[in-house]
């Protein structure tokens, strides 16, 4: 019972502490919402909307090579063509500005050159470094490529017709070609080989969950409650800090209560805390971001609990270290920043190389990030938790013994 | 003389701070750090590296190819393949994805059938499994034949993925141009009148064979990327990404020094020193203006060093000097500006907590949502990280960043020159009515 009162007593002083409401609620749901609306986020509402990347098209060439690149690039399941346009500095300021994702601006002598054999650029206007960049220049690629081929195409069917003696006039020929060139854009449109994607089995079994790896908020939520679990263990750690500065800590020895009940006791208060926090952010995840948390609940409340056993044990390592709240302050965010940003709560991990993945692994955030994601974007279930689990659950071990060892009741 | 007492003794107490050199220095520093092991790898060198993909590839291919086909050389002109004699096309995608050319990028092994392909991916032991199906060959061969390939990849990935079916849809363009070219000019033919004879039929089909491993041989089409027009950066991407990461960060943590320091104000009030200095010969507003100078000097430091340690550790082109001297200006003097607004505005340090630990956090993410998107952002985005001086701040370190002049700066510079005049004006007046 005394373990309970003590671990009550640091929870009243640490919601008493305005702080703490900014640091485990408030700021992991504003951080959740902009990393969410920063990656794509909640679209415009409205299901009719083309969802595709607009991209602005400056025809220079008026003739019908020309217009039948556009056709290829209108096919585009990812670019949406935004015509017509003033110039080609318009253009570029629209992009600068956010507009358009890109701009594509096809030269005068385009189709001449093309139809030549001689390919002159086409110029694409856009950041290099945006994360959409492989994707506008992939496609763009595509669509000359297939301009290309049907070229060809017009090409060897004219002068095969010619050989067989037909078309006996220029006119005719240039009719010829040109629907030719007609036919071979249509029939780009179902090339005798596609490439279909589709993902895991899991989450492909279900049509709810199928949707959630789409959702901007599918990194970001697991990303920034497992990041502001540790944030929240500042005034946590300071509780303990005051508490032996004060001389709390002291008299409380004095009483028949055993140092083990004392240390039991704060880390029960820092682990109700952070489970209140973590199942409030599931809520939020779950009714306002509509990712299926609550698909596996058994799974998600596994992997809660997994996660507040190990930041507990943080934040009582961090009392037992912190010599003032200061240090308090220090040793909560500097790990924080460190183990957020190397286990991949901010950027997912698949974008760094393998071996900076391999030592991500090493940390405790990179398991919780995956056990989460496992749920809501990959729909697997239990099973799929319980190696997160067990790493948890061994941080936790090991961090509860260094606190317990380098605690200092005096 | 006493001002500038006072604004020493401030900037000894900030340097002094633990909490404070971590925030000032140490975490910008870290968390860039940290990037530039993400994005560049462990012992990778200093340019942004792809992540290989591992590649499961399954070729359920029974079809045949007709003796008289023939691939050869180079299939995909920048990158030169020799193939083995292949029996179908699935053999031949097979031998292209486990060439050389992309060991860069892929890490292939193969699977016999295609349940334990998309077991592999379900069990995360591969990130994409690549399924050809039992008619590819056929469906490059026969007229009405059609097949599709199977890309089955886990749902958490998403770049991997995306690079492997750009590849597949490269080559299953170059597979397929030879099909469609003959069956338009042959059925373009029969409409004319010519009848089409085996004799013709294999001609244009080996032409369109020909032109199709001919334009594979030329290579990716000729795209020009050019920034748009106010972005000329300089220096490599992942340069570029450390700066924009370093930069919000320095201004990020630039307005928790300014409101840190002057914090003073409220410490020193408290503890009655403040009041105490006050009945001294040195005039009040001495006494607020050097802890103003010393919050200057202090945030003066704490960008410098920034500054130069990004351009000598992370090699990071800041932009001309006159431009990030004008952007370095506007964020040491608006992260003061703010620092005196909020010491006037809070009534105790108790509230000061809560004050520099949420408003601050808020207001700090909001203006630096630009450097989240990497200047994907929409206008409409973009405008609301303008209803916080961060946001102005950030827009001149971008400007200076992606090449930008003085002149360009001048816009933002405006806007900058207004936070600070309203700012410092109500600070002004709450602190004179405060201590008058």
């Amino acid at each position: 019972m005394r373990v309970l009162d003590l671990a009550f007593k640091d929870i009243r002083q640490i919601l008493r502490d305005k702080q703490s409401a900014f640091f485990l609620l408030i700021m992991p749901i504003v951080f959740t919402l902009l990393f969410g609306f920063a990656f794509g986020g909640f679209d415009s509402g409205d299901d009719d909307a083309d969802p595709r990347l607009p991209v602005g098209f400056l025809n220079q060439d008026a003739g019908i090579t020309a217009q039948r690149f556009m056709g290829l690039l209108e096919q585009s399941d990812v670019l949406r063509l935004v015509t017509p346009v003033a110039d080609a500095d318009a253009l570029g300021q629209q992009v600068a500005e956010g507009d358009l994702a890109a701009a594509v601006i096809v030269p005068a002598d385009f189709g001449a050159q093309m139809e030549a054999n001689t390919p002159v650029p086409v110029t694409l206007i856009m950041d290099p470094t945006a994360a959409t960049a492989f994707t506008i220049q992939g496609e763009l690629e595509t669509a000359i490529s297939r301009l290309a081929s049907a070229l060809q195409t017009a090409r060897i069917s004219a002068d095969t017709a010619v050989a067989q003696g037909q078309l006996a006039s220029e006119e005719e020929q240039r009719a010829y070609f040109a629907d030719a060139l007609t036919r071979a854009v249509t029939a780009w449109q179902s090339p005798p080989v596609q490439v279909r994607a589709s993902s895991t089995g899991a989450a492909a079994q279900t049509d709810s969950t199928a949707v959630y790896s789409d959702n901007a908020f599918a990194h970001s939520s697991p990303g920034m409650m497992a990041q502001f679990a540790l944030a929240g263990l500042i005034t946590a750690s300071q509780v303990l800090v005051l508490e032996r500065k004060s001389g709390a800590m002291r008299r409380l020895l004095t009483t028949n209560m055993s140092r083990a009940s004392i240390l039991v006791g704060h880390y029960l208060a820092m682990f109700i805390m952070i489970i209140a926090q973590l199942l409030i952010m599931i809520l939020f995840g779950q009714l306002l971001l509509q990712l299926p948390y609550f698909q596996e609940p058994a799974a998600t409340l596994l992997l809660v609990i997994a996660s507040a056993f190990f930041a507990a044990s943080m934040g009582l390592l961090i009392g037992a270290l912190a010599k003032s709240e200061e240090q308090a302050v220090v040793y909560s965010l500097v790990p924080m920043f460190i183990l957020a940003g190397l286990g991949g709560a901010w950027m997912p991990l698949e974008f760094t190389p393998l071996s900076v993945q391999r030592i991500a692994y090493l940390t405790p955030i990179a398991w919780i990030m995956d056990g989460f994601k496992d749920i809501i974007v990959r729909g697997l279930g239990l099973e799929s938790v319980l190696t997160a689990t067990a790493v948890l659950l061994l941080y936790a071990v090991i961090l509860w013994l260094l606190a317990a060892w380098r605690f200092r009741f005096e | 003389m006493k001002l500038f007492d006072v604004a020493f003794k401030e900037m000894r107490q900030s340097f002094r701070s633990l909490t404070g050199i971590m925030f000032m220095f140490v975490v910008p520093i870290l968390v860039t750090l940290l990037f530039s092991f993400l994005f560049g790898g462990a012992g990778e060198g200093d340019s942004f590296t792809l992540p290989q993909t591992s590649l499961l590839l399954v070729n359920l291919d029974e079809g045949e190819l007709p003796d008289s086909a023939s691939f050869g050389g180079n299939m995909t002109g920048n990158q030169a393949f020799n193939f083995s004699p292949v029996a179908s096309m699935g053999e031949l995608l097979v031998q292209i994805l486990q060439g050389d050319a992309f060991a860069d990028l892929l890490t292939v092994s193969v699977a016999a059938d295609a349940a334990a392909a998309r077991l592999a991916v379900d069990n995360q032991e591969v990130n994409v499994a690549l399924i050809i199906p039992a008619n590819f060959t056929d469906a490059l061969l026969l007229p009405e034949d059609t097949a599709v390939i199977e890309l089955y990849h886990d749902p958490g990935l998403t770049l991997g993925p995306a690079i492997v079916g750009s590849l597949i849809n490269q080559f299953a363009d170059n597979f397929s141009a030879p099909k469609i070219g003959a069956s338009v000019a042959l059925a373009q033919l029969a409409e004319t009148g010519v009848a089409i004879d085996e004799g013709l039929a294999q001609t244009v089909i080996a032409e369109m064979t020909a032109a199709a491993l001919a334009q594979a041989q030329a290579g990716a089409p000729a795209v020009v990327v050019q920034p748009p027009s106010g972005i000329t950066r300089e220096g490599n991407l992942l340069s570029q990404l450390l700066g924009q990461i370093l930069g919000g960060m320095m201004i990020f943590f630039a307005f928790f020094t300014g409101a840190g320091t002057l914090q003073t104000i409220l410490v020193e009030e408290e503890k009655g020193t403040l009041p105490r200095l006050f009945t001294t010969p040195t005039p009040i507003p001495a006494i607020l203006g050097g802890k103003a100078l010393g919050t200057l000097i202090t945030l003066t430091v704490q960008v410098t060093v920034l500054l130069v340690f990004g351009r000598l550790v992370f090699g990071i082109q800041w932009g001309g000097w006159l431009p990030v001297v004008l952007a370095a200006a506007g964020i040491i003097l608006t992260a003061t500006a703010t620092g005196l607004l909020l010491a006037s505005l809070v009534a105790s340090t108790r509230q000061s907590g809560v004050i520099y630990g949420g408003v601050l956090t808020l207001t700090g993410m909001l203006g630096m949502v630009t450097i989240f998107t990497g200047g994907q952002s929409s206008p409409a985005i973009k405008t609301v990280t303008l209803l916080v001086p961060q946001g102005w701040t950030v827009q001149a370190l971008q400007t200076a960043l992606n090449g930008g002049g003085a002149v360009d700066l001048l816009p933002t510079w405006g806007g900058l020159l207004a936070w600070i005049a309203v700012f410092t004006a109500v600070a002004l007046f709450r602190l004179q009515r405060r201590f008058a």
